[in-house]
C-alpha cells in the first residue's frame, strides 16, 4: 500500500473516532489498512431510524486519487442499494469522487442517501418501483428490514407472520423476505416465485 | 528563560498523549490551514490554487492526472495556468519547530513539521512498544515452537534468548519431528488425503490444523461416499453394457440373416436345402399328413427366378416323400421370361457313400401353370416328384446323418428358346426322359386342402417305375 494512503487512513480513523459519537463508527480489519469496517446509524425520521448499518470498506492502493469502495454488509431495503450485494449507487463513490473526501465524508454521505432515496437512478430496480409505486408500503418494508438486519425498534408483526408462513413450506428465511418484499407481500406471488 | 520555554513546549505536547502510536500520528496533527487536503499531512511544497485552496505540489500533481476538478470545490483547475506555489506557507511551515513526541523519554530533538515522521521512525527513544507500552509483554521469539516465556522489556528477551539455547533446540527438534511425522503421514495417505477432498464441508477445519490420524472418521465418510459414487456409476455402465449387447445381438442377428439373404440370392440357382431337426419333423408330418416343409426361397441368378422346394409325405401313398419346386414371386418377375424354361436336378445326398446319392433331372414344361408367372407369394402348383422316394429308405440308407437330411436343387438357367431345345435334344439323355413325365402338382394349402395331385395314369406308372430303380439302388446301400 502507498504510503500517502496509510497515512491518510490512520490520520481519517481517528477523524472519525473523534467526532460525532454514537454517530459514525470505523474499525480496522487487518493491519494493512486496506481494509476496514464502517458503522453508521440510521437517520432519524427515515425508515432507518434506530438501526445500526454496517459497512464494508476497501481502500484502493492509489488512495485519495481512487475512491474508496464500500458497500452493505447489512441488509437494507433502498432503491440505491442492491438488496442483494449491498452495493451502493452513490456519485461520489464513483465519478465525483475527489480527494478532498474523507472516509468520514462518505460515511456521512451514505447516511444522507438513506435519508434521501434517488429512484430515478436506482441501484436496486425493484426497491426502486416499490418506491415509486407504493411508497408506503416500501417504507414499511424499509422499517421491517431495519428491525430485522439492524436491530431497528418497529416490528412489523404482519410481515413476520408472511416470513415464517413461507418459513414453514421450508423456504430460506432471507430468500422468504426477500421475495415476499419483492411481490408487494403478496404470499401467493412470492411462493410462486420462489417454488418455480 | 530557555527552560521555561522548553517545559513549556513539552507541556503543549504532552496532553496530546505520546502512549499509543495513534496519538503519537495525532501529535503531528498540522493546523487546517497547514494541513493538505489530499495526504491529511502538513503542506509539503505548498501550492495554490486559483480558487483559493492550498495542496501539497505531488499531491495535486497526482489528482489532477486523472481529474481536471479542484478536490474541494469541484472547480476547473489546469495544472499549467491554475497552480502556484505557496512560498509564505512553505516559509511559515518551515519556521516551525515541533518537540519529539518521545520528548517525555528523555529526546531533545526539536525539527521542523514535515522532518518529524522522518525522525520519529530513528528516534533512538522510539523503542518498539516497549518504552512506550510497558504493560505488554513481549512473547519469546520462539513461541511459535512451543516457548511460552514472555518478558516486560526487549533485554530481558534478550538475555533469555541468550541463556535458554539448549530448551529452544530441543522445542525445534519436537516441532521438525512432528512435522516430519505429519508430512510422512500425508505422503503415506496420499489416497486418504485425495478422498479427503471430497469431503469438502471438513476440508479447510481438518486439512491444517488437526494430524491425519483425527481425521478417521471423515476420511471413512469420504471413501464411504466414494464407494457410493463408484457403485452408481458402475450401475451405470452395467445398463450401458446391456444396452449394448442387445444391439450387437440384435445386429448379429440381422447380420445372419442378411448373409442368408445374401446365400439364397447370389446360390445361381444351386441351392443346397439341410433340413435339420429331421426325424422330429417327419413324426410330425407322419402324424399329420397335410405338414410339408418348405425350403427357403433361392434365385436362379441375382436377378433371376425364384424357387423354393417343397418336401412332404405323398397324399397319395404316406409310404412316399413327395419332393417338388414352387415358383415364388420376386420383384424382377416383370423382366423376366414367362413360362420359365430350365433344366431342374434334384439330388438327395447320401451322407455316407456319395455314389448311392440320389440324382433326377426335369425340364420344365411350358403349358403347366406351375412355370406362369406366379400370382401369389408362392406360386400355387409345383413341379416335381408326387412319390420321390420311400420313407423308411431314407431314414435307413444313409440319407439322414446327424438328424440332418441334405437336397440339393440345381436351375439351369437362363436359355434362350431355341437355344434351350438344341441343349435339350444334346444333353438330356434318353434314360432322363423317364423323369420328364412329372406331375405338375397343385401346391397345397396349408390348411390342407385341395391336396390331391392331379397325375395320369401313365404318369403315375412312369413314376412307379423309376422308384423301384431308386428302391433297388438303395437296397444296394451299404448301411
Amino acid at each position: 500500500m502507498a504510503n500517502i494512503a496509510a497515512k491518510r487512513i490512520k490520520r481519517e480513523i481517528i477523524e472519525v473516532v473523534k467526532g460525532e459519537e454514537g454517530v459514525l463508527k470505523l474499525e480496522l480489519v487487518n493491519n494493512a489498512w486496506t481494509d476496514l469496517l464502517g458503522e453508521i446509524a440510521g437517520p432519524p425520521d427515515t425508515p432507518y431510524e434506530g438501526g445500526l448499518f454496517k459497512l464494508e470498506i476497501k481502500i484502493p492502493e492509489t488512495y485519495p486519487f481512487n475512491p474508496p469502495k464500500v458497500r452493505f454488509i447489512t441488509k437494507v431495503w433502498h432503491p440505491n442499494v442492491s438488496s442483494v450485494t449491498g452495493a451502493i449507487c452513490l456519485d461520489i463513490l464513483k465519478d465525483q469522487w475527489a480527494a478532498a473526501l474523507t472516509l468520514r465524508t462518505v460515511l456521512l454521505s451514505i447516511q444522507a442517501l438513506l435519508a434521501s432515496a434517488e429512484p430515478n437512478d436506482p441501484q436496486d430496480a425493484v426497491v426502486a418501483r416499490q418506491y415509486i409505486e407504493n411508497e408506503p408500503l416500501f417504507e414499511l418494508t424499509a422499517r421491517h428490514w431495519t428491525n430485522v438486519y439492524a436491530n431497528g425498534p418497529t416490528v412489523v408483526w404482519e410481515f413476520n407472520q408472511k416470513v415464517q408462513t413461507l418459513l414453514e413450506m421450508g423456504v430460506d428465511e432471507h430468500n422468504a423476505r426477500v421475495a415476499l418484499s419483492t411481490y408487494n407481500w403478496d404470499v401467493e406471488g412470492a411462493t410462486e416465485q420462489i417454488f418455480s | 528563560m530557555d527552560h521555561n520555554k522548553t517545559k513549556n513546549a513539552s507541556e503543549g505536547i504532552a496532553p496530546m498523549g505520546i502512549t499509543t502510536l495513534n496519538e503519537t500520528v495525532l501529535s503531528n496533527q498540522p493546523e487546517s490551514r497547514y494541513e493538505c487536503p489530499v495526504c491529511l499531512n502538513w503542506l509539503r511544497d505548498p501550492v495554490i490554487t486559483t480558487c483559493g485552496h492550498k495542496f501539497c505540489k505531488s499531491c495535486i500533481t497526482s489528482w489532477l492526472k486523472n481529474s481536471g476538478h479542484c478536490p474541494i470545490d469541484n472547480i476547473n483547475l489546469s495544472m499549467k495556468v491554475d497552480i502556484f506555489p505557496d512560498n509564505y506557507t512553505k516559509r511559515e511551515i518551515q519556521e516551525q519547530r515541533m518537540s519529539c513526541p518521545f520528548a517525555a523519554k528523555g529526546c531533545a530533538v526539536k525539527v521542523t513539521p514535515l522532518d518529524l515522521d522522518a525522525h520519529i521512525s530513528t528516534c533512538e527513544y522510539n523503542q518498539p512498544e516497549s518504552s512506550t507500552q510497558p504493560n505488554i509483554e513481549i512473547p519469546c521469539s520462539f513461541v511459535a515452537v512451543g516457548c511460552k516465556e514472555t518478558f516486560d522489556n526487549q533485554e530481558d528477551a534478550n538475555s533469555h534468548l541468550h541463556n535458554d539455547v539448549l530448551s529452544h533446540m530441543s522445542l525445534l527438534m519436537n516441532a521438525y519431528s512432528k512435522i516430519k511425522i505429519d508430512n510422512d503421514m500425508s505422503n503415506m495417505d496420499a489416497k486418504a488425503q485425495e478422498a479427503l477432498l471430497w469431503d469438502a464441508p471438513d476440508k479447510d477445519g481438518n486439512q491444517s490444523t488437526t494430524p491425519p490420524i483425527n481425521d478417521v472418521n471423515p476420511l471413512i465418510r469420504a471413501l464411504y461416499e466414494r464407494v457410493v459414487v463408484l457403485e452408481q456409476r458402475n450401475r451405470e455402465q452395467d445398463i450401458v453394457i446391456a444396452n449394448i449387447s442387445k444391439q450387437l445381438s440384435a445386429f448379429a442377428v440381422a447380420k445372419m440373416k442378411q448373409n442368408n439373404d445374401m446365400l439364397l440370392r447370389y446360390c445361381m440357382g444351386h441351392y443346397i436345402w439341410k433340413v435339420d431337426n429331421f426325424r422330429a419333423r417327419l413324426d410330425a408330418m407322419l402324424k399329420d399328413h397335410n405338414k410339408m416343409l418348405y425350403s427357403p426361397g433361392f434365385y436362379t441368378s441375382p436377378n433371376g427366378y425364384r424357387f423354393c422346394v417343397r418336401l412332404n409325405i405323398s397324399p397319395q401313398n404316406p409310404k412316399y416323400f413327395a419332393l417338388l419346386v414352387h415358383l415364388m414371386k420376386t420383384e424382377n418377375d416383370d423382366y423376366l421370361d414367362w413360362p420359365f424354361n430350365g433344366r431342374i436336378s434334384f439330388a438327395m445326398i447320401n451322407q455316407y457313400d456319395p455314389e448311392y446319392t440320389q440324382r433326377d433331372t426335369m425340364m420344365s414344361d411350358s403349358t403347366l401353370v406351375a412355370f406362369r408367372k406366379p400370382t401369389t407369394e408362392i406360386c400355387l402348383r409345383g413341379f416335381g416328384y408326387s412319390e420321390y422316394a420311400v420313407v423308411d429308405d431314407i431314414m435307413r440308407n444313409g440319407f439322414v446323418k446327424n438328424d440332418v437330411l441334405i437336397v440339393k436343387v440345381e436351375t439351369r438357367f437362363p436359355l434362350s428358346c431355341d437355344h434351350r431345345c438344341a441343349e435339350a435334344g444334346k444333353r438330356i439323355k434318353p434314360t432322363n426322359l423317364v423323369f420328364q413325365t412329372l406331375t405338375s402338382a397343385p401346391r397345397p394349402s396349408r390348411q390342407m386342402h385341395g391336396t390331391n395331385v392331379n397325375t395320369s395314369w401313365t404318369f403315375k406308372m412312369a413314376v412307379l417305375s423309376q422308384l423301384i430303380g431308386f428302391a433297388n439302388r438303395f437296397s444296394r446301400a451299404p448301411c
